[in-house]
């Protein structure tokens, strides 16, 4: 089913893909997690936490990206994915995979919250948007 | 006429927009400020609270170089040792009530994914710092290999940490207390000696002429009745060799006063931007209300009476400033509670956010001040529009 988007759907959808970038872009920058190796080297565990991070952003923006291109009600449907995939999202720093040692460590006090954070404004962003195009139905 | 007020402000979606953000910016700064100085002021008391002792006794180059004050404010690792013979000797100084040895060691860093913590052994016969913290957390005695870790380790109770070589058990995650202990590890001395000697055989670390058995690291001190603390440690200064003695309430003066300096700065700030704020909500509501006089002219015209033509206006101004104001305290949940960490590490100083309720109360006096700062800037303007002139308004003659 063919239909037009409205202002606030174009907008939501924009506000989802972005997020899901500086998710995706930031764990790799910004919020990277610790860089060094072990003495023995090996990676760290939150380099492989960050690493899921990264492919689960990565389907988070084709999700975005599908959503902002696609027209029809499967825009619900990827919606939906990304509230799922956004809370498995927030619980790999830590929970789903383990985290340095010390939490004043960087992937403890930057990449887990800020993981935690636009892990939940994507998932709520979702819901939003899910909202909205309930209503227009 | 809450009707009337939404329409309004969804008519006007730009101004309604700037009016949100700028009460979201007003609540963020007050309830973002208000939870990092109460932080600032919990991380003090609970660094008075976990010092415990009076005086502190660490070899002289230990507290020349700030060894000790970082390895207790910043949770930096390190390690110094003087001559047990020191302990005697500080026994027997007048007005010493009990004293209490403790061991420093730095783990390595050698295991995958673990880092050097900062490894603290304490004499359970006689310690009185550590083991009241470690009764709240774990009601037994520490057998040999078991540790007590800081809250800010990511070790849980049951897990095996090891140091050197050496399994350890955990047996007790201590309660955050904001300073540089949520990072250490804390063992009995028999523990602690068992890894300085497994440290030594493996060749990890180097103690040069220092005896590790014959050794202690710090010494606290509890001064008795009828003598004050600067007599004691004046004692000890002058007649017990390389050692220094720190004075606890000394030390927390140092960071008490970094402490107010932060805290006077930020709460300077929040008093200016939520001037500024109400300054400029009250500019954009006069701005706004001229803007629409005939709008309210035609309002009168048609029956509604002045209180209300007031009414809607502080009604308008209710609704865009809670919505910003809830919007700003989402912002302060979601930036300064999880980025906690980074902000302590930012302000070098005892960082410890209160507890829920404590946060809770701070949430409902930052949305009571955005809805106080909503009446306070629209009040004016509501009280002027309700004596509007219908007349000359609508003949344009204003």
């Amino acid at each position: 089913m063919k239909e037009n988007k409205k202002t606030a759907e174009i907008i939501t959808e924009v506000i989802l893909l972005l997020l899901s970038i500086v998710l995706t872009a930031g764990v790799k920058t910004f919020i990277s997690p610790c860089e060094h190796k072990t003495d023995s080297g090996m990676w760290m565990a939150c380099h492989w936490a960050g690493q899921a991070v990264f492919g689960a952003g990565t389907a988070l923006c084709a999700n975005s990206l599908l959503m902002l291109i696609l027209k029809g009600r499967e825009r619900t449907g990827l919606a939906l994915a990304n509230i799922t995939l956004a809370v498995v999202t927030a619980f790999i720093p830590n929970t789903l995979i383990n985290l340095c040692m010390k939490s004043e460590m960087r992937c403890h006090s930057v990449m887990k919250p800020a993981v935690i954070v636009i892990s939940i404004l994507i998932a709520a962003v979702s819901c939003v948007y899910i909202v909205i195009n309930k209503n227009k139905e | 006429m809450k009707s009337l007020a939404a329409k309004n402000l969804k008519g006007k979606p730009l101004r309604t927009a700037v009016l949100v953000i700028l009460s979201a910016l007003l609540t963020f700064t007050v309830f973002g400020g208000t939870v990092i100085v109460e932080s600032l002021d919990t991380g003090l008391a609970s660094l008075e609270n976990r010092l415990g002792a009076d005086i502190m006794v660490v070899p002289y180059e230990a507290a020349t170089q700030k060894k000790f004050e970082d390895m207790v404010l910043q949770g930096s690792t390190g390690y110094f040792y003087m001559d047990s013979s020191k302990l005697e000797m500080i026994k027997n100084t007048e007005g010493v009530k009990r004293v209490s040895p403790q061991f420093f060691l730095a783990s390595t860093s050698s295991s995958c994914c673990s880092v050097a913590v900062q490894i603290i052994g304490f004499e359970p016969e006689t310690d009185f710092t550590v083991t009241p913290w470690i009764k709240k957390s774990y009601g037994k005695d520490l057998e040999k290999l078991d540790v007590v870790v800081g809250n800010d380790l990511n070790a849980f109770v049951g897990d095996e940490l090891s140091f050197y070589g050496v399994k350890c058990k955990v047996a007790a995650k201590l309660d955050k207390t904001g300073t540089g202990f949520d990072t250490a590890v804390f063992t009995t001395e028999e523990t602690i000696k068992e890894l300085i000697r497994s440290s030594l055989e493996k060749k990890m670390n180097d103690f040069k002429d220092i005896d590790p058995e014959n050794s202690v690291s710090c010494i606290m001190i509890d001064v008795a009745d009828g003598y004050t603390a600067e007599e004691v440690l004046n004692d000890i200064n002058l007649h017990v060799k390389r050692v220094k003695a720190i004075q606890s309430a000394e030390m927390i003066s140092g960071v008490s006063d970094s402490l107010s300096g932060v805290s006077g700065i930020i709460r300077i700030l929040m008093t200016a931007i939520w001037v500024l704020g109400i300054v400029i909500l009250l500019l954009a509501f006069t701005l706004s209300v001229n803007e629409r006089r005939k709008e309210f002219a035609v309002l009168r015209v048609i029956g509604a009476t002045r209180a209300r033509l007031g009414r809607t206006v502080i009604c308008e101004a209710l609704i865009a400033c809670l919505s910003g104001g809830a919007a700003g305290i989402c912002l302060g949940i979601l930036i300064i509670l999880p980025f906690n960490d980074i902000i302590e590490q930012m302000l070098g100083l005892p960082f410890l956010l209160p507890d829920a309720v404590s946060i809770i109360k701070y949430v409902i006096i930052a949305v009571i001040l955005s809805a106080l700062s909503a009446v306070a800037a629209s009040g004016t303007v509501a009280a002027r529009i309700s004596r509007i002139d219908t007349g000359v308004i609508l003949r344009g003659d204003n």
